[in-house]
């Protein structure tokens, strides 16, 4: 019986009249690797905005290991050991690659043991050939890489990652999804996608929302083969 | 007791139209370009300057004040074709440039005219009221600064040429599609800022003077005047002129006139602390 | 060309060539005294007061990416402050501490208010103007007899003369003449680049760079950008400070202009002239601009006005940078053209 690390109970964001997400109740088992798919405009952007922070619920709680995150500055999140990556890259791109990592490592980790950690990180990211390159000057994919590793360098159990495929070539997918499986390893994964291929190659469960709720909940071939699945996002109205 | 309602009416009353004339031309610049005249306050030192000079060499005085504003609006044309053009979208950097020209035009005018302070006299008489007298030509004052106001709002909304404004403000790249030639809109806009100052500093000139270094006295004030009236240049301007116009004239004539603009300073702090977008901030629409 | 001139963020240990440069830098300005006059003491040691007063104002704008209009009110502050304690007291240690310490208070309530309230950018500068506007205002209306603390009139727009020179600490009864504040100034302005230079390098220092380049991404990873933001801007008002109580010291006297606009723009000047993202462009930049005002000066006052309005107008349509980096930058083009050259030959 696995422990729940994260949820969310009866989470609302309304923009005036508009419930963006509305009243929705989501479990989350550690060591779990989640997907959140749906069609544009379902919510999912929202409910990772909340879930990292950046915006604050209207009503309704988020709890991360028990803990009330609901208000929660993102620099708070943060601390909690929850490593986020939004869509567009958060990077430093006047800095090198190895500048960026170690500001990232160098939080709540002792001088050696950061460079350690750094090392380590470098290894599993295999990003040791473009170490002294100026981040803002590599491809999107490498970008997008580099800030995978800065999340992962401070060894956070939770990670939320927001479509960390989108813009890449086949070969770059292919190599993002074994990141994930590799981190979803030693930290729980949620991932906010769009790209079916992708899903399939890393997720177990997914989270399928519309219009501002969860639809369904299930593995991958089962919400795909779901028949409501398919009519949301064609665009016609599920039941 | 009406004496004195209505002599404190009157100092307000000046002090908010001083605010609304010094503050007009730098929030139409500000609310359609986005960018931070400092050198707004030279303008109307150059304003000053001409009319006093002008008023010297014989024109009348009612002649001599749109002239100098047409003068300085022409500065304000060469400025900006020479140096505002290419910083637009960088604000700060406008804040900064605007301050070298500030300085520039300070020096070549103390260079050139020197540092002495002129005036103009104006013989339009005072009034009585009891015990005290108001100079007519201030209540003359008063009275343009608020039927500049009007005009420009019945320019702004009634006139093609308003909508061609208004729209370059509202989106420049979709008023160049549709035709409209949005470089010369914004430098034309410019133009009329500066002649707006420059018509200020002419106005002012039989009440303050004209010396090289008045432009520091009025900047500040507007200044913060177009910061907390917000992206709205009227309806801003009026509301950041009147809540510090009768801040400033209560407080100085109670106290001194030092007082007055140190209460308005703190004024204007607490206001962007509160409404960090100024008072206009979170209006959509209007003026 | 070394470290001096790098353009990209200081976050690196600096190697022993940067350190080299540093000793010989400061053995050689502590010689000058002894093949110079004490005029030429008296004229060099205001740059280094002054070029403090940039270091303090750069470190924030280049490095934190705060651009605050601020920094002369403290400057006037530990002026005035020193000013008035030392006379008052007739003890000078503690009046160059409370200088330093007072103004820095000042900078760190300010800030709060400021970086709490989530103010950014434009209405950043304006409000710090402000502040500085209203303290100049206020002490340039102090003229009245009425405007005393303790047994030291203000004296608003006449500014207070006579401020005593500094004592040394060790042994009161040694005040520190013309030479003294030429060793004294530049000393302190060495001290505190050097500080600065590896403050950067440090942990505390990383994450400003990082919020400069990022802000959000630094939050994310946990530190609270507000907490670094307020330190950094509070250290920078102690600088300030510093340099106004340097100020009182080397003129012994302090005035409103310490206060005004003109001061303010000044500084700017200096910063983006040598260059506002090196630590060391602004100390060359304040050199250069003053040796340049003060020559012009012999000119008539007209002409100052009309040329650093010049240079600060073309500086920031051409050389946003500032000049050393540009400089910098010609030059590593240049060896990169002539490197190309070798090969192909």
């Amino acid at each position: 019986m696995s422990q729940i690390i994260l949820e969310t109970k009866a989470l609302r964001k309304s923009f005036g009249g508009v419930h963006a997400i509305d009243r929705v109740d989501f479990t989350l088992e550690e060591g779990e690797l989640r997907c959140l798919i749906g069609p544009n405009g379902a919510g999912k952007s929202t409910f990772f905005k909340m879930l990292t922070g950046q915006h604050q619920p209207t009503s309704g709680q988020i709890l991360f290991r028990g803990h009330d995150i609901s208000r929660a500055d993102p620099h708070e999140i943060g601390r909690r050991g929850i490593g986020i990556k939004n869509q567009v890259p958060d990077v430093f791109d006047g800095l090198s690659v190895f500048e960026n990592l170690s500001l990232a490592a160098r939080f709540a980790l002792p001088k050696a043991e950061a460079r350690r950690k750094l090392e380590e990180v470098v290894e599993r990211v295999a990003l040791s050939d473009i170490l002294t390159r100026m981040v803002g000057e590599l491809a999107h994919g490498q970008r997008q890489w580099v800030e995978i590793a800065m999340v992962v360098a401070r060894e956070p159990s939770l990670v939320l990652l927001d479509e960390p495929s989108a813009g890449m070539s086949v070969e770059e997918t292919a190599r993002t999804a074994e990141l994930i499986r590799e981190i979803n390893r030693e930290a729980t994964v949620v991932v906010v996608e769009h790209d079916m291929q992708f899903i399939r190659s890393i997720a177990s469960m997914v989270t399928v929302f519309h219009q501002g709720r969860i639809l369904v909940e299930e593995t991958v071939e089962k919400a795909l083969s779901d028949q409501r699945v398919r009519d949301v996002y064609l665009g016609r109205s599920a039941a | 007791m009406l004496e004195v309602v209505l002599i404190y009416g009157y100092q307000i009353l000046f002090s908010i139209s001083i605010f609304i004339l010094i503050s007009l031309g730098l929030a139409i610049i500000f609310g359609m370009m986005k960018v931070i005249n400092l050198a707004h306050g030279e303008f109307i030192m150059l304003g000053a300057l001409f009319c006093a000079q002008l008023a010297q060499g014989g024109i009348p005085l009612g002649l001599a004040i749109p002239l100098a504003g047409l003068i300085v609006g022409l500065v304000g044309i060469v400025g900006e074709r020479l140096v505002i053009r290419f910083l637009y979208g960088r604000v700060l950097d406008t804040l900064l440039a605007t301050w070298g020209l500030s300085l520039l035009i300070v020096g070549a005018v103390t260079t050139y005219f020197g540092p002495q302070t002129s005036s103009t006299p104006q013989n339009l008489g005072t009034l009585s009221l009891g015990t005290f007298s108001i100079s007519v030509y201030s209540l003359v004052m008063i009275l343009v600064a608020f039927a500049l106001l009007i005009a420009i709002y019945c320019l702004w909304r009634m006139t093609k040429i308003g909508l061609i404004v208004r729209t370059t403000m509202q989106n420049a790249a979709t008023a160049q599609a549709l035709g409209i030639n949005t470089d010369r809109v914004f430098t034309l806009t410019f133009g009329f800022g500066a002649f707006l100052a420059g018509l200020t500093g002419a106005i002012l000139v039989p009440l303050f003077g004209a010396s090289p270094t008045m432009g520091v006295f009025y900047i500040a004030k507007a200044f913060i005047t177009v910061i907390a009236g917000g992206p709205l240049p009227l309806t801003g301007t009026l509301a950041a002129s009147s809540l510090f116009g009768a801040i400033d004239g209560a407080v100085a004539y109670l106290t001194t006139s030092v007082l007055g603009e140190i209460s308005v300073l703190f004024v204007a702090i607490i206001l962007l602390r509160l409404l960090p977008q100024g008072i206009t901030g979170r209006l959509k629409r209007g003026v | 060309m070394g470290d001096l001139f790098a353009l990209k963020p200081a976050s690196e240990r600096p190697g022993w060539s940067w350190w080299l440069t540093v000793i010989v830098v400061t053995v050689g300005l502590m010689l000058l005294p002894s093949y110079y006059d004490l005029a030429f003491q008296l004229d060099t040691s205001i740059i280094f007061v002054l070029a403090l007063l940039a270091l303090s104002m750069s470190f924030l704008w280049g490095y934190v990416g705060i651009l605050s209009l601020g920094q002369t009110a403290m400057f006037g502050l530990g002026g005035y402050i020193y000013a008035v304690m030392s006379m008052n007291t007739g003890e000078t240690t503690t009046a160059a501490l409370a200088g330093i310490i007072l103004p820095a208070a000042f900078a760190a309530l300010l800030g709060y208010f400021l970086i709490w309230g989530r103010i950014s950018d434009i209405y950043f500068s304006v409000i710090t103007l402000v502040v500085t506007l209203i303290l100049e205002k206020a002490i340039r209306a102090t003229s009245g007899d009425q405007f005393v603390v303790g047994s030291v009139r203000l004296n608003g727009q006449n500014g207070i003369p006579g401020v005593p020179p500094l004592q040394v600490p060790w042994d009161p009864k040694v005040e520190l003449f013309i030479d003294g504040v030429f060793y004294l100034t530049a000393g302190i302005m060495m001290l505190v680049y050097v500080g600065l230079r590896l403050l950067l390098t440090s942990g505390f220092g990383q994450v400003l760079v990082g919020l400069r380049e990022n802000q959000r991404r630094v939050e994310l990873l946990g530190y609270d950008s507000r907490k670094y933001h307020l330190a950094a801007f509070t250290l920078s008002g102690a600088i300030a400070g510093l340099a106004g109580v340097l100020f009182a010291v080397w003129g012994n006297f302090v005035g409103p202009s310490m206060f005004d606009l003109n001061q303010a723009a000044q500084v700017i000047i200096w910063v983006i002239v040598g260059g506002r993202m090196t630590l060391a462009g602004p100390i060359l930049g304040t050199a250069l601009v003053v040796y340049l005002t003060t020559w012009l000066g012999t000119q008539g006052v007209g002409q100052v006005t009309l040329v650093l309005g010049a240079v600060l107008t073309l500086f920031v349509l051409l050389f946003k940078n500032g000049l050393l980096p540009s400089v910098s930058d010609a030059l590593s083009s240049l060896e990169l053209s002539l490197r190309g050259k070798g090969e192909r030959s």
